[in-house]
């Protein structure tokens, strides 16, 4: 600042030392660079001392320069305000004073050098370190020249502030040797990435080698040697057409240019090592080119084969797979983020009922446009797979065509190699058929659930006796929900003491009915038949049965068993009543003869000797009569036919069904049709006994049926009609009938024309209508059959 | 004068020994008899003369006594009937009653049943005994009410046993009551008790 050319007046700031001021007269400049002395100053303005005086003074004390004046022994004579700013000392702290006060120590010897240079009347500029009036240090920029005064030589110094500057010197001088330390740093790191990168190199699994531009090899890594069949060290210095074979060098070579020219920095190669193929995936750059040396070329290659295997094993697999999804008959398709096809297959694309064309590269937008609710269901679903990454399953059922169409699809998110999700893929399928299917099996299986729960029979699925399923007649028989028996152990239904025996029958798929006890719910004992076989259901090995409650059955088996017991005891009653009743009558005839001759021949026995033995003899014979008919009586008594009660209601049409019940078998073996007409349901009831009519009607029938011809079909019809006071019951066979010449006498006790037979059904079942009234005739048709016509009377007599 | 003087008696049986014996045994004592050896001869033979009294077999081959007694019932509604039946077979005396005979003989007959019974039928005698009445006015005259009951099953040609099974009784009491409704009605036998029931009904 002080050392430009500008020129300066230091005025007095307040008179003090202003003897200075006074002798200021001229004011010599020179230039600090030139070290010469300023040209004599000139009054320019024309000014007056005084004025001139005041004019220097102004610029003195507004200068933006540190400005000061030293008298001959170095002392500060004058200091602008700036000056004293710059320095931080009070005024009175440095006029006066020997500028080395201001001078740190380090700075001495430059100080003294200038200040003996400004005595020798130079200008000159130096650094120093000013010591501040804060205690702080600051390097500072000192110009100084001599001040040619009157009388007295004086010096000005001016001084710039140089801290920034030397701050940046110094940062500059430590950048220069952090730069420095970094390039040796620099140097010795590319020293030991190339070591490390030659040792890489060396263990490197992929190949690297080096080209000069003449296609001589001039670096190759051990990995390069091995995979051209080569030992250690045969590689460098070989040109690559005697490595590559005349065929395969001069492409190579070729390809050498332009890698030199940076046409190519990346291509795959296949050599063909011993035979076989070699994939290389190379990246090639041109090396840096040192003077006099040729250019070169680095290739890394990566071995490839395995992969290039892998990729076309990859290829047919894909190929393998879009073979498989375009003959699949599900709808395959990939949608990207703006629901365009990537990808639809032949069902796909014909679904649509379009071209492959125009549908890849479209957007389902233009698919689904005729059902604005469906395209935005769909679009919906694809931004959620976007979004979570999750598959997901969905149905649908659309009406189109007139018909109701119901589809699943699945659809699942497609990721690139980051995992990135980059389309949705979906696999649609048409199940109309198979909701049809479903809706037609569930139908049936309602249909079959209704016909087995309608059916009289319980039915049962058991898996070993677990069960699976049963009908409603089932869970009624056991007393429990179907939904209490489903998982149950059917087992435990049965009986303990059968259930061994159940076990057995489950074990060997036992085909036939047998009969066990089950326990109800209640703890009521039933009796069941099961008939069970086994199916195979869902490719389980099940067991279906039928449950029958049997309890009733045999209950009314019980009951009909000793029906017939009671019947046959009846029957054997009645014909042990019967023969008695006609041995009585056989003996009581000839008895009534004696009795009645041997009584009247005592009447006529006189008082003679003879006349009384004659009376003795008679009387002796008459009480042998008398014990002979107490024994006809005794053993009538106790042959005495059973009676029945006859004040019971019966209803005749069950009675006959009852009866003919009992002889189905036997029927059924002499192939007999036992016909009950209609007209029996509409008889009245009666008042009899319900064992007689069941005695009549087995009689009558069992005699239909021992007359019948079991080679060829017979037939009785039983019919019923209401008569004067009573019912008429008609019992017709086609039996051949009977024998005309016997006719009379079938109803005779102990007549009978089959063999093995008492002859004394008809008399019982004759017996039985006289005693309550009623009659039985006989209708014969030799040779065609007979009808046996019985007549009740309504109220026994 | 035998007792049977002027009276005509039909006897109707399928054996021919023993029509000869009744025959014998009543013509001893004056009685005008007709055998048949069935009750279509004796019918057809009443069609043709009176008679005072028809004794029947009940068991025959062709037309049995029950079937001869009802159509004699319809013919000669007086002409008593004496149906000759076999030991004990109360529901048919009860019916044959019901229908209209005057009386029961079991065989084997004995002569001085059979004339009495004869006798009584063919004699309108004053001495001769009215017949107790069992009931006056539907109500069983000096009878329990287990005599009645037991008696009421009777006419329904109940057994004593059949009576005490039905009313939970022993046979033995049945028996019991039964002996007392027999001795209060002078009756040895059911088919005597039965009859007198019916006359007292008539």
């Amino acid at each position: 600042m002080g050392s430009d050319s500008r020129p300066e007046q230091v005025p007095d700031e307040d008179g003090c030392r202003n003897e200075s001021s006074s002798e200021m007269q001229s004011i010599h400049f020179k230039s600090p660079d030139a070290g010469q002395a300023s040209p004599e100053f000139t009054d320019p303005l024309n000014l007056g001392m005084a004025e001139q005086l005041h004019y220097f003074r102004g610029l003195v004390e507004s200068a933006t320069d540190g400005l000061f004046v030293l008298d001959e022994q170095g002392r500060f004579e004058y200091a602008n305000p700036m000056g004293l700013d710059t320095i931080k000392w009070p005024k009175d702290e440095v006029l006066g004073y020997h500028f080395l006060k201001f001078v740190s120590p380090d700075y001495y010897l430059q100080a003294m050098k200038a200040w003996q240079d400004a005595v020798a009347g130079n200008s000159g500029t130096f650094e120093l370190e000013a010591l501040q009036g804060d205690g702080s240090k600051q390097h500072l920029l000192i110009g100084y020249c001599p001040l040619k005064l009157s009388g007295s030589r004086k010096y000005s110094i001016n001084f710039l502030d140089i801290g920034s500057l030397k701050s940046l010197e110094h940062q500059l001088r430590c950048s220069q040797e952090q730069v420095n330390s970094l390039y040796q740093q620099q140097n010795y790191y590319l020293h030991q990435i190339e070591r490390q990168y030659y040792k890489l190199l060396e263990n490197a699994g992929y190949i690297a080698v080096i080209l000069d531009e003449e296609g001589v090899y001039v670096y190759s890594n051990p990995a390069a040697e091995r995979c051209l069949k080569l030992e250690q060290g045969q590689l460098a210095g070989r040109h690559i057409c005697e490595i590559m074979g005349p065929e395969q060098g001069p492409q190579r070579l070729a390809i050498i240019q332009d890698i030199l020219t940076g046409n190519i920095t990346h291509f795959e190669d296949l050599l063909l090592v011993d035979g076989k193929p070699l994939y290389l995936d190379i990246h090639c750059w041109p090396l840096p080119v040192e003077d006099g040396q040729k250019r070169k070329v680095l290739l890394f290659a990566a071995d490839i084969t395995e992969s290039k295997k892998t990729q076309e094993a990859l290829c047919q697999s894909e190929e393998l797979f879009r073979t498989i999804f375009d003959s699949s008959k599900d709808c395959i398709m990939i949608w990207d983020r703006d629901y365009r096809f990537l990808y639809a297959n032949t069902s796909a694309v014909t679904f649509m009922r379009r071209q492959q064309s125009q549908v890849v590269g479209h957007s389902l937008e233009e698919m689904l446009a005729w059902n604005p609710d469906y395209l935005a269901q769909w679009k919906g679903r694809i931004d959620q797979v976007f979004q979570t990454g999750q598959s997901e399953r969905v149905e649908d059922k659309l009406f189109y065509e007139e018909t109701e169409h119901y589809s699943e699809s699945v659809l699942f998110p497609l990721r690139n190699g980051h995992n990135d999700i980059f389309a949705v893929g979906a696999v649609y399928r048409d199940v109309t058929d198979n909701r049809r299917a479903v809706k037609a099996l569930a139908e049936s299986e309602h249909r079959f659930h209704s016909l087995a729960d309608a059916a009289f029979e319980g039915i049962i699925i058991h898996d070993h006796g677990i069960i699976v399923d049963c009908n409603r007649r089932y869970a009624e028989l056991v007393g429990y929900s179907r939904e209490e028996l489903i998982g149950r152990n059917g087992l435990n239904l049965i009986h303990p003491d059968d259930r061994k025996n159940m076990h057995g029958v489950h074990q060997h798929d036992y085909p036939h009915p047998y009969m066990s006890r089950m326990i109800r719910r209640d703890g009521e004992i039933r009796t069941v038949e099961h008939h069970g076989r086994p199916v195979v259901w869902e490719g389980r090995q099940l067991r279906v049965a039928s449950v029958r409650d049997i309890t009733e059955r045999q209950k009314i088996e019980q009951e009909l068993t000793e029906t017939r017991q009671r019947l046959q005891e009846l029957h054997r009653q009645m014909y042990m009543g019967s023969m008695s009743a006609f041995l009585a009558h056989e003996l009581n005839q000839p008895l009534t003869v004696m009795e009645l001759t041997l009584s009247e021949s005592l009447q006529h026995c006189d008082d003679t000797d003879n006349g009384r033995a004659i009376r003795k003899t008679i009387e002796n014979n008459l009480r042998q009569i008398q014990r002979a008919t107490d024994t006809i009586h005794k053993f009538r008594r106790f042959f005495k036919m059973a009676s029945f009660d006859t004040e019971q209601i019966i209803s005749i049409e069950p009675v006959i069904q009852r009866v003919k019940m009992s002889l189905m078998d036997l029927a059924a073996q002499i192939q007999m049709d036992i016909v009950l007409d209609p007209s029996l349901k509409d008889l009245p009831d009666l008042i009899f006994s319900d064992l007689a009519m069941e005695q009549i009607c087995v009689v009558l029938m069992q005699n239909a049926v021992d007359a019948a011809d079991p080679n060829k079909p017979n037939r009785l019809v039983i019919s019923g009609r209401v008569a004067e006071h009573g019912v008429e019951l008609s019992f017709a066979d086609d039996c051949g009938g009977v024998d005309c010449g016997v006719c009379d006498r079938i109803f005779e006790p102990f007549f009978t024309t089959k063999s093995g037979s008492l002859g004394l059904g008809l008399e019982i079942v004759r017996r039985i209508l006289l005693a309550c009234g009623g009659s039985i005739r006989l209708v014969n048709e030799q040779g065609k059959g007979c009808c046996f016509i019985v007549r009740i009377p309504f109220t026994v007599q | 004068m035998k007792p049977g003087e002027n009276k005509r008696v039909c006897f109707v049986d399928d054996e021919a020994d023993v029509r000869d014996a009744v025959a014998m045994i009543l013509s001893s004592q004056g009685y005008a008899v007709r055998s048949f050896a069935d009750g279509q001869e004796c019918l057809t033979h009443l069609e043709q003369q009176d008679c005072d009294l028809l004794i029947t077999d009940i068991r025959m081959p062709s037309m049995d006594g029950m079937m001869l007694l009802s159509l004699v019932r319809q013919r000669c509604p007086d002409l008593p009937v004496i149906l000759v039946t076999g030991v004990g077979d109360i529901p048919m005396a009860v019916r044959a009653i019901k229908i209209g005979a005057a009386d029961f003989l079991e065989k084997p007959l004995r002569r001085d049943e059979l004339l009495h019974k004869v006798r009584k039928m063919t004699t309108n005698d004053p001495e001769e005994p009215k017949p107790i009445p069992i009931i006056h006015r539907g109500i069983f005259v000096d009878l329990t009410d287990s005599e009645w009951e037991v008696m009421w099953m009777i006419l329904q040609g109940k057994s004593s046993k059949e009576i005490a099974d039905f009313q939970g009784r022993s046979v033995r009491t049945v028996e019991v009551h039964r002996a007392h409704i027999m001795k209060k009605y002078h009756s040895d036998n059911i088919v005597d008790l039965v009859n007198k029931y019916w006359s007292s009904l008539r």
